[in-house]
């Protein structure tokens, strides 16, 4: 993570929700290390696809299989 | 929070309600910027690495829908 060379984005995606972005980070040479941490809401289990952008113009990419054995997300609809 | 994709009791979309923009500033220069979607949690735990160079103040600013906003400030000393 240097001036020149540093991921300046993470962005996630997801597949099954209603809308497939989840966040963007803006990242800098001061974070010293491209590392984020979040918790989102998953309706069912699927593919979690991360994006890296770094200052270089390069994307790197990765995903995860996340399991969800149970919707929690039902609140109260008032 | 409302993800924006649920109807209510009368059919209707509730409309959305999360936190949108998470900005954290070190003595007013911004180091970390999050833009989130409604699949974030309710409660969007966030953390992420700084490299402590100076002594001075963290901001952290958390801005949504329906006008809502909240701002910390966290005085950090650098030995």
């Amino acid at each position: 993570m240097t001036e020149a060379d540093h991921v300046k984005a993470i962005h996630v995606f997801n597949e099954k929700n209603p809308q497939p972005h989840v966040f963007d980070a803006r990242l800098g040479p001061r974070n010293g290390k491209a590392v984020v941490a979040t918790r989102i809401k998953l309706g069912d289990s699927q593919k979690i696809i991360a994006i890296a952008e770094t200052s270089t113009g390069q994307f790197w990419s990765a995903s995860a299989d996340v399991i969800v054995t149970l919707a929690a997300c039902i609140e109260d609809i008032t | 929070m409302e993800t924006g994709f649920r109807p209510g009791t009368n059919g209707r979309i509730i409309p959305r309600n999360i936190i949108e923009r998470f900005t954290a500033t070190w003595n007013g220069a911004e180091i970390f910027r999050m833009e989130m979607s409604p699949a974030i949690a309710a409660n969007p735990f966030v953390s992420f690495f700084a490299v402590a160079k100076e002594s001075g103040t963290i901001g952290l600013r958390w801005t949504g829908d329906e006008g809502f906003r909240v701002e910390e400030q966290v005085a950090v000393t650098v030995g």
